[in-house]
């Protein structure tokens, strides 16, 4: 079938993969032939798998139609038992059943490992393929090599260097070196065991071109129970911008009362080889706040503030609710830049035996966008599920959404989710 | 109003970190009325065990490491070293016993060491220091390089027994807005207890099809979002893809495009440039690169410089901070989609912008 297949391609031929059979055959390997917890040994094979049914009827766009998206995650990590090694990979296909082509997949990540168990405070390794790099202004998925050494007493460096890894819309293409390249470190610092310091470096290129160079400061301090300190900064060479610097504070645990502010300045951050990389843009300057009380420690409640300021003109918006472990409700309003809002919202969810629960979530929005545009509008969503979970390996969900709002008169919606853990091998 | 909301949230952000200073870490702190040198004692030779040989047989955190009084009798004996009293005690003539807190979490020293643990594997840096404090006291993350559940055990109750809420204090207040900074310089902390796998794949890597992040309606409410926190969206969403699988496909604008005032002659209001100004990634995430529709408008028909007043994109002081760029070698960059008379000669067209018939 035309267009139903995935492409992968390296400076070289493509392989097309058939997605729907794919689809297919991990579904039912995973349902049907994988043990869980089947004993032990030095190897191990562990993971979940995740299979999501989506149907929705919608009479918008009109005429009014069904349709069948389907999706199937896995995820799978694998220990030889062997050097320090392991492989690990996470995965999904995804398209619509009826008539649309199933081509949808992604590789989120597939890396093989090597971990060596040194002495305590070990911490280092060395990944090889598709990954998830968390490195300051680095963070990104590359499909290449990263390494983390912990060179000291609190003193660790993280370095990575390949391609760019594939986007939302092109989830397996590998790019070639000079499509698109990102390379960087990030060098961590632990004077004291609740303060942490790092600084990070990365560099990307696409089609030879400069994109990115940031440099970033990172600090994160837990001094106490009562108080975290967090502050962050990124600048980007490339555009000559200081793209953020934001700086928080939480301070709380004192008889149930915590307070939480931050305040930012925050700069578009475009590709410096892009054509919108040289118009006049101003930072945004944002300050939020919110203070909680936790009256037991199944209730409590919470009032929050944010404004965003840009020019002459300021945002405002207020968060405030009770929430309990049961659920909660809330009220939500805002005003500012291009819109007047505001919305109630409540959910809930309660546990009918061992197995089984319930949930339920209901949303009410009013807003008006300013005169000359939309008239005056609102939106009302209801949602409602089950949850079976004989063993903590096996769920099985249902849910049933649905909306109402100046585009839709009737849209319902169902969702079907069936998720299983296993583990082969491996000691307890 | 403004600088009263920024001069209230900064003083909160200077007294939060001043209080942070104050306190010495997450572990209790033990009130001694002693002074002591852990860097000179080994210095001299004086191995941990020496003071500390009940570490070697403990087994649980309740146990008491410090030397007795008796021990540092057998070398403080006014012979092989002073005996005076002002040499250890802050105030002699007023002695107090040391209290320890309550311990917590649970620990089994002799287990650790039996394993090939020495000690300054987890008390870092106690080899310089004087008294040795909660800093010298191993963080999380390094009891979990090794108990990673694969090379020991990480259950929550090994170390954990008996306590009810193992929640950080940093988890109490818009944790899903702060994770992220906490977790940008490392994430080894919260990979302790959220596995990869688990959690962050949720939401950072995975397709979210639950509305953890947004509620259901959100489809219909963005624009107000989009409008008063765009930059916000682009922590999680690549908007130069993610905007444009919606509203390319299916042909839809925002609403602010069919304004009157959205474009309109220099000099008078541009709702568009207002916007673009406020968040030029916004305008990106539609309009294509190749051919963007700014330049029906924002060209350089004449190639002379200046003559485009009310027109220019440029931040003031573009020219002069340029330096040598990728324009110079590459005919096909994005500056040629306005200035586009390239003679590759000093004082003709585009190129001389910068040099002139001098150069």
């Amino acid at each position: 079938m035309a267009g139903s297949g995935l492409t992968a391609r390296l400076s070289g031929p493509e392989w097309r993969i058939p997605m729907r059979g794919a689809f297919l055959l991990v579904a039912g390997l995973w349902l049907f032939a994988a043990p869980v917890d089947a004993g032990a040994g030095p190897a191990s094979l562990s993971g979940h798998a995740r299979s999501v049914l989506y149907l929705y009827e919608a009479d918008a766009p009109a005429p009014l139609e069904t349709r069948a998206q389907a999706l199937q995650y896995l995820r799978l990590d694998f220990r030889p038992g062997l050097a320090s090694l392991s492989l690990h990979t996470y995965g999904s296909v995804r398209g619509d059943w009826s008539d649309e082509p199933f081509d949808r997949g992604r590789l989120y990540f597939g890396y093989l490992e090597w971990a060596p168990s040194t002495r305590f405070g070990g911490g280092s390794w060395v990944r090889a393929g598709r990954q998830l790099v968390m490195a300051g202004v680095g963070t990104g998925t590359v499909d290449g090599i990263a390494a983390r050494a912990a060179l000291g007493p609190g003193v660790d460096l993280t370095a990575f260097a390949g391609t760019l890894g594939a986007g939302e819309r092109d989830g397996v293409t590998l790019h070639g070196w000079d499509e698109s390249s990102r390379f960087g470190a990030m060098a961590g610092f632990r004077p004291h065991p609740e303060w942490h310091l790092a600084a990070s470096y990365a560099v990307g290129r696409r089609d030879g071109h400069l994109t990115d160079q940031l440099l970033g400061a990172h600090l994160r301090a837990e001094p106490s129970r009562l108080l975290t300190l967090y502050a962050d900064a990124r600048h980007q060479f490339a555009t000559r911008t200081l793209i953020d610097l934001t700086g928080g504070v939480t301070a709380g645990a004192w008889r149930g009362w915590t307070l939480w502010g931050e305040m930012s300045r925050r700069n578009p951050d475009l590709p410096a080889d892009s054509f919108f990389s040289v118009f006049d843009a101003r930072p945004n300057k944002e300050a939020r706040a919110q203070l909680s009380r936790a009256i037991t420690p199944d209730i409590s409640a919470t009032a929050g503030y944010e404004a965003t300021l840009f020019d002459d003109e300021t945002t405002h918006r207020v968060r405030v609710g009770p929430a309990t472990r049961w659920g909660g409700i809330g009220f939500v309003w805002s005003d500012g830049a291009g819109a007047r809002q505001a919305s109630l919202y409540a959910n809930g969810r309660a546990a009918i035996g061992r197995t089984l629960s319930a949930h339920a979530t209901f949303n009410y929005f009013d807003y008006d966008f300013g005169p000359g545009t939309l008239r005056d509008s609102s939106a009302l969503t209801a949602a409602g599920g089950l949850e079976f979970r004989p063993t903590p390996a096996w769920s099985l969900a249902g849910r049933v959404e649905a909306l109402r709002n100046r585009l839709n008169e009737y849209d319902v919606r169902f969702l079907g989710e069936i998720r299983r853990g296993f583990r082969v091998g491996g000691g307890r | 109003m403004r600088r009263f909301l920024f001069g209230a949230l900064a003083a909160a952000l200077l007294l939060g970190s001043g209080l942070a200073l104050a306190y010495r870490g997450g572990y209790p702190s033990i009130d001694y009325d002693l002074i002591f040198s852990h860097r000179s004692h080994l210095a001299r030779e004086t191995t941990c065990e020496t003071c500390h040989a009940n570490a070697l047989t403990s087994t649980t955190s309740e146990d008491n490491l410090l030397p007795k009084m008796a021990l540092c009798l057998e070398c403080h004996n006014g012979q092989k070293a002073s005996d005076a009293c002002e040499l250890c005690h802050v105030n002699a003539s007023n002695l107090r016993p040391t209290v320890r807190p309550p311990v917590h979490p649970e620990f089994d020293h002799k287990a650790h060491m039996q394993r090939g643990a020495a000690c300054a594997d987890c008390h870092a840096r106690v080899e310089t220091a004087g008294m040795a404090g909660p800093e010298h006291l191993p963080p999380m993350e390094a009891c979990w390089r090794c108990h990673d559940g694969t090379r020991a055990a990480s259950t929550c109750d090994l170390c954990h027994a008996g306590v009810k809420d193992l929640k950080p204090p940093s988890h109490r207040a818009a944790f899903g807005h702060t994770h992220q900074f906490l977790a940008r310089g490392s994430t080894e902390r919260c990979e302790m207890c959220h596995a990869r796998s688990q959690t962050c794949s949720e939401c950072h890597e995975g397709e979210n099809v639950s509305p953890a992040t947004h509620d259901r309606n959100f489809l219909f409410t963005h624009p107000v979002d989009v409008q008063q926190h765009a930059i916000e969206c682009t922590s999680c969403h690549r908007m130069d893809s993610f905007c444009s699988d919606c509203h390319l496909e299916r042909g839809i604008r925002s609403a602010e495009h069919f304004l009157p005032e959205w474009v309109s002659a220099p000099g008078t209001r541009n709702l568009h440039a207002d916007r673009a100004r406020r968040d030029i990634g916004f305008c990106a995430s539609c309009h294509e690169e190749d051919s963007p529709t700014c330049v029906q408008c924002h060209a350089d028909p004449d190639n002379v410089r200046g003559t485009q007043a009310g027109y220019d994109i440029h931040p003031p002081g573009f020219a002069r901070d340029a330096g040598e760029g990728p324009w110079h070698d590459d005919a096909g960059y994005f500056c040629f989609s306005c200035h586009q008379n390239v003679t590759r000669q000093a004082g003709v067209g585009f190129c001389g912008y910068c040099h002139g018939a001098a150069d």
